[in-house]
């Protein structure tokens, strides 16, 4: 019961590289299974906590969790970056980010020992990629760098490439380098934020907009790049597809841990996004005022097309409130789709995609022990805070107050946390490969003029010829 | 060259983007995001707070319609 050998090729620099071990091992060591360990241990812990009420009080902004102000990032700055952390306790906080770095430092160092690492060597390294990961959110938090979507990703992954393309990473960092695990865990975390009763917050022109156009346009621009453009990379190729037809830098992250991405690959794909979403946030919202679309078609447009949550909802309040609400749900629906479309990509490239030599179909066994189990803790962690979400009004607050206070916070560390590992372990030569032949730029452009089209289309089905009753009442 | 582009980084940083965000139509501007709950650099649902209001609205449009967005 082993999983697919490891590769020995040192070029094989992959988002997620099987190994061959026994299944008691693999239990105890596997990064994977490491990865639902912490998220089980953060997700348990911080809802007990905020379940237990202790500190639960009403407050200007509804219920305030015990946990408030323990977990920080640092914060928005105009003048000075000092303004992004506070010194008193409480949001963007030095006290909420020191809480992070040790808790984060006990957890991953639990389980870098466990899995054969020294917790000593990863310690004597994580400081300092917990330091550049400071930096990029502080880079990130300038008013006018965040107005133009130049997500934290893109600030930690500069950062690495900076230093490892400069002076070259010290060797005292590599040791806690660990990219994969990062990700896994976040993506853990990420799936109690995956709410399935969101997923009908806009009714049937919401599912039809996001559930029936996403995977569309996902599986067709797939299908282009390995038909017509012939693109070599299949991971590359699909971590492109889905983060320009899904939501993005997350749909990215989820996608090429689910496809086994090489890391370049996913820092191409998601500088690629950034790069059109902020051309798209300013060029569609005055394009659908220059063809005269109503706002709500409008918004469902660009909620469906727009790559970033962020950037949705800038574009969308271009046109209005109720083009925003439209916009922002839209996206938000479709965000849902990541552990979805996490799901079915992990299926499909253990069973089709990693086929054996002899090029018959893997037992479901085989595509057991191939599957990248994580996506099982990302999907679990869905559907039991989306069965708790369920429960009622006090539960939400519960699960809501949870996530703001602290899984949130922690998710978007671990993932900052891990750009800035791939930045350090990459070099612009293995970047610049990407941009010599135009195949992705080539892929991106088709598989989202697909997207405008095909969405521009089903926003007008729904909102202007099926929906008319529900777009006038949006409109008042 | 990494002394040099630090070098530069700060400059745009600590010099050029402050002076960008004290202009007073970009203050207007941050200032109005920040009231609707914009936060531009948001890279999920959840760390969206306009998200929040949205759905309040269509809730209140839903309770007044049941099947607003179900049937046509």
């Amino acid at each position: 019961m082993n999983e697919s050998p490891r590769s020995q090729d040192p070029d094989n620099d992959t988002i997620v590289t099987p190994t061959q071990r026994p299944w008691t091992e693999q239990f105890r060591k596997s990064e994977d299974w490491w990865a639902i360990y912490l998220g089980i241990i953060i997700l348990a812990a911080a809802w007990l906590i905020t379940q237990s009420g202790l500190g639960l009080a009403g407050g200007e902004d509804g219920l305030v969790s015990p946990l408030k102000g323990w977990f920080s990032k640092p914060g928005e700055w105009t003048n000075s970056p000092l303004e992004s952390i506070a010194m008193s306790p409480g949001k963007n906080s030095v006290q909420g980010i020191i809480t992070v770095f040790l808790v984060s430092l006990g957890l991953f160092g639990l389980g870098a020992q466990v899995m054969g690492r020294s917790f000593v060597r990863f310690a004597g390294g994580y400081w300092f990629v917990f330091l550049l990961a400071t930096i990029a959110y502080v880079a990130t938090g300038q008013v006018v760098v965040k107005q133009y979507n130049l997500e934290y990703a893109l600030w930690a992954l500069g950062i690495g490439l900076l230093i490892s393309n400069t002076v070259g990473t010290p060797g005292f960092v590599k040791p806690a380098l660990m990219t994969e695990f990062f990700i896994k865990t976040g993506l853990v975390l990420l799936g109690a934020e995956v709410l399935v009763s969101k997923l009908i917050a806009l009714g049937v022109p919401g599912i039809c907009i996001a559930w029936v156009v996403t995977p569309i346009v996902l599986i067709s621009t797939y299908i282009f790049g390995q038909k017509v453009l012939k693109i070599e990379s299949k991971s590359l190729n699909m971590v492109i597809s889905a983060d320009m037809s899904v939501c993005g830098v997350s749909a990215a992250i989820a996608t090429a841990a689910a496809c086994r991405a090489k890391k370049e690959e996913l820092s191409f794909a998601i500088g690629l996004s950034l790069s059109f979403t902020v051309i798209m946030m300013i060029v569609l919202p005055a394009l659908i005022k220059a063809i005269g679309l109503s706002p709500i078609v409008g918004g469902a447009w660009i909620g469906g097309t727009i790559d970033s949550t962020g950037a949705v909802a800038v574009a969308g309040t271009m046109l209005g409130d109720a083009a925003r609400d439209v916009a922002v749900t839209i996206k938000m629906i479709q965000n849902i789709l990541i552990g979805v479309t996490a799901f079915g990509v992990a299926v499909y490239w253990v069973s089709c995609v990693e086929k054996d030599s002899t090029s018959t179909r893997p037992q479901v066994s085989e595509i057991w022990h191939r599957f990248p189990k994580f996506v099982l803790g990302f999907m679990a962690a869905s559907l039991i805070f989306s069965w708790i979400y369920g429960m009622g009004e006090s539960q939400q607050a519960v699960v809501d107050a949870m996530k703001g206070d602290c899984t949130k916070v922690l998710r978007g560390w671990f993932f900052c946390l891990a750009f800035v590992s791939i930045g350090l372990e990459s070099n612009f030569r293995d970047l610049a490969k990407f941009l010599t032949g135009s195949k992705p730029l080539v892929l991106y452009v088709v598989g989202q003029s697909f997207n405008l089209i095909l969405t521009l289309f089903m926003a007008w089905l729904m909102f202007e010829v099926v929906f008319t009753d529900a777009a006038q009442q949006l409109l008042q | 060259m990494l002394g040099v582009v630090c070098a530069v980084l700060l400059a745009v940083w600590l010099i050029w983007l402050p002076q960008l965000a004290r202009d007073p139509q970009v203050q207007a501007i941050l200032q109005e995001r920040e009231e609707q709950g914009i936060d531009a650099a948001a890279m999920f649902y959840s760390d969206l707070p306009a998200v929040d209001d949205a759905q309040e609205r269509l809730q209140q449009l839903k309770t007044e319609a049941p099947n607003l967005f179900w049937s046509p």
